[in-house]
């Protein structure tokens, strides 16, 4: 009976991941598709500029978050606002 | 570390086709939102029956739930004082920066959700999370060696299973253990959060 739970545990588990894996290449291909088609659009009506200010933006919005919570993370986990550990 | 490399090119070719799409007039934008939408839902609840099936032991979950949630809360208003500081900087929409950031790393997620309000935003919500990722695969071997916890931060919701091999292989159990619950009260609470935030 333990055999069979596992078993079938199992093969759930396998087919959940099989079929996360394969939404996130369909999701991930759509996005693509929406981002290049995005990006002509926004290009042609307001031009090249706007590619360079869009890239420049995501740099920031994928820096500030990933410094901040390193920083904080810092003085909360090691630091642990006065407390040294 | 191949599949990460997989992501992006995927990523990449769905570029060419949107711009060779654009090229010949065939306006996609529409339709490729529309589609997004019940994918977005199907897998929100494959990766929810994910977490149950990952989970093994209760006990060992409960000795590490302190320093979990001390990491998650340092990562979610770390992300937020980021998404308030780029608005600021870039002179932009303040909810929009702050949804973007607050995506932590899942860019599946907040892209399309963000997409079916506005297109930029969601493109930007996509690459900007996708980046983070691309940014703990490269910075975290670095830094783990002197700040192992501190640094699955930078993971955001990613640690419970996509930057998991990373720290799993470049620190101890303990660590990689810490990694999981961090990443898992943060993909419980960002379905909740964006929403809540942007509507």
């Amino acid at each position: 009976m333990g055999m069979l739970i596992r078993f079938k545990r199992m093969n759930v588990g396998r087919l959940i991941n099989k079929l996360t894996t394969t939404m996130v290449y369909i999701i991930v291909m759509l996005m693509g598709i929406l981002a290049g088609y995005t990006i002509m659009l926004r290009s042609s009506t307001a031009g090249i500029q706007t590619v360079f200010t869009f890239f420049a933006e995501v740099f920031l919005l994928t820096l500030m978050p990933v410094v901040m919570s390193f920083s904080l993370s810092l003085l909360i986990i090691r630091i642990r606002i006065g407390r040294v550990r | 570390m191949m599949e990460r490399f997989s992501v992006i090119i995927v990523f990449v070719i769905g570029i060419g086709v949107g711009i060779v799409l654009y090229s010949n007039g065939i306006a996609v934008d529409m339709v490729t939102s529309k589609l997004i939408e019940p994918l977005l839902y199907a897998f929100i609840a494959t990766v929810a029956a994910a977490i149950v099936f990952e989970i093994r032991s209760t006990k060992e979950i409960v000795s590490n739930i302190g320093l979990s949630l001390r990491l998650t809360v340092s990562t979610a208003v770390g992300s937020m004082v980021g998404g308030i500081l780029t608005a600021l900087i870039l002179h932009r929409d303040l909810v929009g920066c702050l949804a973007i950031a607050l995506g932590m790393g899942w860019y599946t997620f907040t892209g399309s959700y963000l997409a079916a309000f506005d297109s930029y935003l969601g493109l930007q919500g996509f690459t900007a999370n996708m980046l983070r990722e691309v940014a703990t695969i490269v910075v975290y071997p670095v830094l783990s060696k002197r700040c192992p916890i501190e640094s699955i931060s930078i993971g955001g919701a990613t640690t419970m299973d996509t930057t998991m091999p990373i720290i799993a292989k470049f620190t101890n159990a303990r660590v990689a253990l810490v990694a999981f619950i961090h990443g898992l009260i943060l993909t419980l609470i960002i379905p909740v959060i964006i929403p809540a935030l942007y509507n």
